[in-house]
């Protein structure tokens, strides 16, 4: 590398890596080992390009694997706004099933504290369906408040929650989730209080 | 009238209304005040202050963006990568060219030009392999297998949903 390097240095190019004021900069490797040597952008720079791609999940979820200095801005894309609902008028079993799956998966990520981090919003919609059993209902709203409990911990401001049961919600929470919600300018669909 | 110097040394003059759009130079001619001294910029080449002096000039007079607008973390302003067509053809250059203006639109301080740069490279990433954008940013993948492994299992609660 070292010959390839200084010829490549010895025809000026070493002019294009100029240092700029970034302190990020300095971490980012100054000379690519890239036969294609073009200009590094500091990372402050790739977070912020990666920020207009927040609504693209399936390429953030690339961007995450192309380096560590990557991966932590993709993350906080990803993982952005935790969306669970049901799909409306469904009354099949399998339905529920996914759905109540979904839920038990969220619950899994959020258990890690830096993931759970990432999260800037929660929507809970339309916890009911048509025709279900009593147990499936009470299921889903124990889900979702232990969902509410983790998110409660990160801090997340700013919750969703319209279609829930919310008095089936309530017996889930415990008193320090419960105030801390209140505590919160959230929309809340009252018609199920 | 206001002179800027490069960092090949080159002399431009532009009206203070072009220049002050970026904020560097706005804040520098608040500080020295009434002066014919010329502002020198050397983290800028003169190829690449030709480029944002255009970009200045064609937006000229046009609103700035507060200079808190952009502090507030949990807005969730809306990103698009939008782009109007005069700034889509200014910014139709060569990639090296590119992440040249981003670099003096992040130095010099100018946002709505930032903005078109990166919102640019966000087009260019879109549904490429992470290797693809490994290799249009130049980057050594340097995670360790395990660490490549642990972000896969962590963001496989994205991928079915």
């Amino acid at each position: 590398m070292s010959r390839k390097l200084r010829k490549r240095i010895g025809h000026g190019i070493q002019a294009i890596f100029i240092k700029w004021t970034s302190k990020t900069f300095a971490s980012s490797s100054a000379i690519s080992p890239s036969p294609n040597p073009s200009i590094q952008l500091p990372n402050e720079l790739i977070q912020y390009i990666l920020e207009h791609l927040y609504s693209d999940t399936p390429t953030l979820l690339n961007c995450a694997l192309v380096a560590r200095a990557w991966a932590t801005p993709s993350q906080r894309g990803i993982f952005r706004e935790v969306i669970l609902q049901l799909p409306y008028a469904s009354s099949r079993k399998k339905t529920y099933r996914l759905f109540a799956r979904s839920l038990s998966k969220t619950n899994k990520m959020l258990v890690n504290p830096r993931l759970a981090s990432y999260v800037q919003l929660l929507k809970l919609y339309n916890f009911y369906g048509y025709l279900v059993e009593e147990a499936t209902v009470t299921f889903l709203h124990a889900a979702a408040a232990l969902i509410i409990q983790r998110l409660s911990k990160a801090r997340v401001n700013k919750v969703h929650i319209s279609g829930v049961a919310w008095y089936r919600l309530r017996i889930s929470l415990n008193f320090f989730t419960f105030r801390y919600l209140h505590s919160l300018s959230w929309h809340l669909a009252m018609r199920h209080i | 009238m206001v002179t800027l110097v490069t960092s090949d040394n080159e002399k431009f003059t532009a009206d203070k209304e072009v220049a002050e759009r970026s904020v560097l130079i706005k804040n520098m001619l608040e500080d020295v005040g009434e002066s014919d001294q010329p502002i020198p910029l050397p983290n800028v080449s003169s190829s690449v202050l030709k480029k944002v002096l255009e970009y200045c000039e064609h937006h000229r007079g046009e609103p700035l963006p507060a200079a808190d607008a952009d502090t507030t973390q949990d807005d969730t302003r809306k990103r698009t990568t939008d782009i109007s067509e005069w700034d889509q053809k200014f910014i139709t250059v060569d990639q090296e060219m590119l992440f040249e203006i981003i670099l003096a639109a992040n130095y010099l301080d100018i946002k709505s030009l930032l903005d078109v740069g990166c919102k640019t490279v966000a087009n260019m990433i879109k549904g490429k392999t992470p290797e693809e954008i490994r290799k249009l940013f130049n980057i050594v993948n340097d995670f360790t297998p395990e660490e490549e492994a642990q972000i896969k299992k962590e963001n496989e609660w994205a991928e079915d949903r």
